[in-house]
This record gives structure tokens, sequence and C-alpha cells, in this order.
């Protein structure tokens, strides 16, 4: 099924942490906003939220009762993974700091972390979703949100933590505002979807909900003033018209331009604008911040959504995609019924090592280190639209009716390898590390076979450590990886 | 239950079988001292699951059979095809879900484990195949007691469930025999 590409070896995911504690399988994980906290909820009923102890590079003393750390695992010798990025050591002593527990009746399927860090949604089988506060160095339920008919799949907050979505195997979602004094007051209950919905996500500049389905299909969402309406549904239309199975997890890229889907059908979809072949190139995807820096320039515009299928990641997967996460460096982590964890990104892998390299003595250096400038690619020999990028699996990517102008190599252009104003520094928002070629054709960068003993149920990118990966499973751990 | 879907199930003797040893083996496995698991293991965890409706075993009503199993150990991969007595068989869902079930229950983790309709058995093979692979909906289901309680008597020890469910029967005709005269 799938041939491993020599290319593939120069990255690679190495495990830095194996959290232990759960008592049953571990649907998902969240990081908080500045990336200091990993929450994590599973079928035991209850969240666990773990950090890392401040400085520790050595091995912990006595363990405290709460402290659940096991560092590396057999097969990972951590004298030999000692590397040399002093960022995040690699050995790292995460430890269990929280449980959050008797609150619901059934298996937490998910949690979110309010934008400001200071709350925390879960979501139950049990029907309801729960709000959570940090009172002092104590976890409290502040809240409850009914009305869900049955389980619950997924909550969300939107970027300025006024609204929260939910969705479940009724098949509805829920739109919450968040009012002074904790309470939540549903806003309005979207049908629409004919089956479960496993997932919805915010757009990052708000404004734009997208949820996943087991009808096989994506809908987005947005308010007209009085209410929320599905803007455009994604697949459901028959063959060829995007995934022909559940989808289980959504992702938006950093810029918000484009959306990435993974089904039960074993593939992974990118999906854009139809308008983004207009004007290529970096500078139309700059972010600035506010949804004014997006949709400029012939991109995707979140209240008027227009997205269709560019690409489709195939032949990587042998059993369902479960979850993935598009993250501030632009690759693309995913996790599968397989017990795999790959990686996917744009353009050439080992221009990408150079310039992970480059980061890494950078922020050895400290601040004061020079910037590399625009490196300009030359693995682009591949038309996009070629096929195969350096995975084994068929990259198949489908060409713009209107033409793209990025069609060819450009070498010129400077289709920058490393976007970099001189003022963003690794792990500080989503213009800092972008190993990946804008344009270029889609590959798979890296692939952890056995990654957990059993099917890997979420992957999520640190917000503020782009090359830190969290992960969990159905054999009751969560796992950190590092990007090497 | 006053109505069974299929009043007149066929019935079939239960298999005798003898297990042959076969010379190919995994050398590693049998360093470690385990067998491969193959198709006839997994049919001796299955045979013997009762029917929701009828007072017999899979095995007796055909649902299952050894030549419906494929068994793949290196890879930990077990898929199972079963086939309801009847095509519209609304007990087919509960089947499935006990397969998954006890084989959840009787093998290592590291299996991956598929059940599945025989093509062109029910009418609506694409929905309950599907059900029955999503691990999320089969999880859920798992938590709602009757559903549990009513997998759990399919897995019960046939004496007990057979005794049960003959006597069901028995009630049955007796209250149709009162009715007649």
């Amino acid at each position: 099924l799938f041939q491993p590409c020599q290319k593939m070896d120069c990255l690679s995911l190495e495990l830095v942490a194996s959290l232990a504690g759960h008592q049953d399988r571990v649907w998902s994980v969240a990081w908080s906003p500045k990336g200091d906290f990993l929450a994590s909820c599973s079928g035991d009923k209850t969240v666990r939220i773990w950090t890392r102890r401040a400085g520790a590079t050595s091995p912990p003393a006595a363990a405290a009762p709460s402290a659940a750390t096991i560092t590396g695992n057999d097969s990972v010798n951590p004298t030999t993974c000692a590397g040399s990025n002093t960022i995040i050591g690699a050995q790292q002593q995460w430890y269990c700091c929280a449980i959050l527990d008797q609150c619901h009746s059934r298996t937490i399927r998910n949690i979110a972390w309010s934008p400001n860090g200071k709350a925390l949604a879960t979501a139950s089988f049990d029907a309801t979703v729960a709000i959570w506060e940090l009172a002092g160095s104590v976890w409290e339920q502040v809240a409850e949100l009914e009305g869900h008919e049955n389980e619950v799949k997924c909550v969300t907050w939107n970027p300025d933590g006024r609204l929260i979505a939910t969705c479940g195997r009724d098949r509805s979602v829920w739109i919450w505002e968040s009012l002074p004094g904790r309470e939540f007051e549903c806003v309005d209950v979207k049908q629409g979807h004919t089956q479960d919905v496993k997932a919805v996500r915010w757009h990052p500049a708000g404004e734009l909900l997208v949820s996943a389905s087991y009808d096989d299909t994506i809908k987005l969402w947005n308010y007209d003033g009085d209410e929320w309406v599905c803007s455009q549904t994604l697949g459901g239309c028959g063959p060829g018209s995007g995934h022909s199975s559940t989808v289980w997890d959504v992702s938006w890229d950093p810029d918000g331009q484009r959306l990435a889907s993974c089904s039960d059908d074993l593939t992974i979809k990118l999906w854009e604008s139809r308008a983004a072949g207009a004007a290529p190139g970096p500078g139309r995807l700059a972010v600035s911040g506010g949804s004014g820096g997006y949709g400029g320039g012939g991109g995707l515009v979140p209240s008027r959504p227009d997205l269709r299928c560019g690409t489709t990641l195939s032949g990587y997967h042998g059993r369902t995609i479960f979850s993935l996460d598009w993250g501030p460096t632009g690759l693309i982590a995913s996790g599968d019924g397989e017990d795999c964890i790959c990686v996917f990104g744009q353009g050439d892998p080992e221009m990408a090592r150079v310039v992970l390299r480059a980061s890494e003595e950078e922020a050895r250096q400290g601040p004061a280190g020079t910037n590399t400038s625009s490196v300009s690619c030359d693995g682009g020999d591949e038309r996009r639209g070629g096929g195969g990028g350096s995975g084994g699996g068929d990259t198949t990517e489908v060409d713009p009716d209107d033409g793209s102008g990025a069609s060819g190599p450009d070498a010129d252009a400077g289709v920058s390898a490393l976007r970099d104003d001189g003022k963003e520094r690794l792990g500080k928002g989503s213009t800092g590390l972008r190993p990946g070629q804008e344009g270029q054709p889609w590959g798979l960068w890296t692939r952890v076979q056995s990654a957990h003993d059993a099917d890997v149920n979420c992957v999520r990118w640190n917000p503020a450590h782009p090359r830190l990966l969290a992960s969990c499973s159905d054999d009751r751990l969560v796992k950190l990886w590092w990007l090497r | 239950m006053s109505e069974l879907i299929n009043p007149n199930p066929i019935v079939h003797e239960r298999k005798s079988t003898i297990r042959i040893k076969s010379d190919h083996r995994n050398e590693a496995l049998v360093a470690e001292g385990r067998e491969p698991i193959d198709a006839l293991e997994i049919f001796d965890h299955i045979r013997d699951i009762n029917d929701p409706e009828h007072p017999y075993t899979l095995e007796q009503l055909n649902v299952v059979s050894e030549d419906q199993i494929e068994v793949d150990d290196d890879r930990g991969r077990v898929s199972v095809q079963f086939t309801p007595t009847v095509a519209h068989c609304s007990m087919a869902t509960l089947i499935g879900l006990s397969l998954r079930v006890k084989l959840m229950r009787c093998l290592p983790p590291r299996f991956k484990i598929d059940i599945k309709l025989s093509p062109g058995s029910h009418s609506s093979e694409a929905a309950v195949n599907k059900q029955l692979a999503d691990k999320e909906r089969v999880a859920a289901a798992l938590e709602n007691p009757n559903l549990l309680s009513m997998v759990n008597r399919c897995l019960s020890p046939p004496q007990e469930s057979v005794n049960e469910q003959q006597q069901q029967q028995q009630q049955r005709n007796v209250g149709e025999a009162a009715t007649a005269s």
C-alpha cells in the first residue's frame, strides 16, 4: 500500500513524553492558548491537565501522588534523544497537575479552552456540556449546557470567547452565547446534517463555523444578522464531490485560507476558496490579525465561503483517519486507526529540514540571531498538479478552473521557505516558522508507525511551540512528540 | 416480543471441529510460546453466541461460520462476516454488536476487528456496516445500560439463555393455545 521514500527520513517525530493516568481510552487533547497546559479527556469520565515542570531536564525526585510522569518509552532511549534544542529539553518532565471529575456521568468526548485560557468546556456522552473555571488552583464547574438529545461529540469556543458551538449524535449544531455571570444561552440550533455530527470548529476570524458529519458532508455556517445559516455544503452530491464516508475532523490553516478534513474514506482533503488562484505568492496571505487580514486579494472571505476541493491525500492511511490538525508551521498532522501519526508538508522536506535546523540554531543563539532571508525553492520541478510529493501515496490535485498563476516553479518570486519578517520569532504567532513551501505539491514528510498501541484519536500542535505535537489514543496514553 | 421476525428459522447442527496442527508455524511466535490466532479460534469465540430472538446459537442458525472469518495474526486483523436469517432483520445491528463485544473481550488489544454483513444478506447492508464500523457509535451504544444488557444476554452461557428463551417460547405457545380454544 505504501512505499516510504528516502526523503522521509530527513524529518522525524521524536517521542518526548508518554503520559499515563487515564483509566480508559483518551478521546481528545487540547492545548491551552499559551501552550503551557494540555488537557485530555477520557472514557473514564475525567479530564486531566498536564504541564511541564519549570526548568527541569533531569529525572524527577520522588513522584508526588498526582504526578504521573513517564518520560520516553521502551523504544526511545532518553540519552540518545538529548538533542540540540534547548527550548524544551529532550527529556521533558510532564506531570498531571489537575484532574476534573465527578461531573459527567458518561464518557467525556471533547474539551476546549476559552481563548483567554481561564475556562474549559467539556462535551460528554451524557448529553451535557460543562463549563469549568480555575478558582485559585482548583478547577470548578461553573455552568452546565443542556439541550442536546443525546451524546455531545465536540465543543469549541469562537476566537473572541463570546460563543460556544457544540454538536452531537442528534444531528444538530448548537450555538451558545456566553453572558455575564457565567450564564450561557442557546442562541441557535441548526438542523441540516442528516446524521451524527462529529466535529465543529470556528474559523480563526470568527464569523464562520464548520461542522463535519457521519453523513459524509462538511457544512459551513455564517451569521446573517438574525440567525446562523448553512452557507455551503461540501460533498454529498454524488461521487467525486467530497468525502465518501464519515468526516471525523476539520482544521483551518494558520492563515484561515484553507480547510483540511479527514475521513473514514481514508483520505485527507484540502479545500480552498475558488478565488484563491487569482493572486499567487505569500504576500496576500499575510496575517495582520482580525478579519481584516483574511480574504484580501482574492482569497477566502469568511462571511462568504466558496470552498472547493483542491487536493486529496490518499494512499497514506489504511484505516479511518480520526483526527488532523493544521499547525502554525503550515504542516498537517494526522492520527489514524492503524495507530500511526503522519505529518504532511508542501514542497521538499529536505528544505524543511534546513529551515528547522536554522531555526534551532537561531533559538540557541537567542533573540539576537540573524534572520534567514527568504530562500528560493528549487524543489519545485514538479508542476502543481503533478503526482506524488515525497510519499508513496497518491496525491491528486485538481487544477483550478480559471487556471492558477502558481502553476510552475518560480524561483525568482522567492517562494519563502522561511516566512520571517524579522519580528516574528519561533513560537510567536502564525507567521513564524514555515518550513513548507507554498504552492508546492503536498507530500508525506514523516510517519510514526505504532505511535501508540491502539487507535490514535486526536493530534494537536502546540500553538506556542509549533514543533511540539500532542496525541492521544485508545491505549489510554497521551504522548508528546517533537518534530526534528 | 410477541412477533418474531423470523418465526421459522432453519436450524443447523453444531459442527464438531477437530483442530489439525499445521506444520507451518510462525517460528517467532513458537519461540514466545504463543500459537498464532486463526479462524477456528475466532469461530470458537463466536459460535455459541445466542441469537437475540431464537433459542439457538449463531452457529446453529448459520449466522456465522468458519469460512466467513479471516484472520491475519501478524498484522493483528480479524474480519468476520455474518448472515442474518432474514434480509430485513432488525436484530442485525444487535448481532453485529454482540460479535464485536465478544471479540473485544477475548482478543488481545492489538487486534483490529471488522464486523460486516455478508454481501447481499441484508436490505440495509451499508447502513448497518457503517454503524458497526464506527467505534464512537459503538462505544456510546455500549454505555446504554439497556443495550448493554441485551448484548450480555446474547453473550451469556448458552444454557441460561436458551432455557430463558425456551421458557418464553413455551409461554407463548400456551398463550396461543389458550386464545385458540
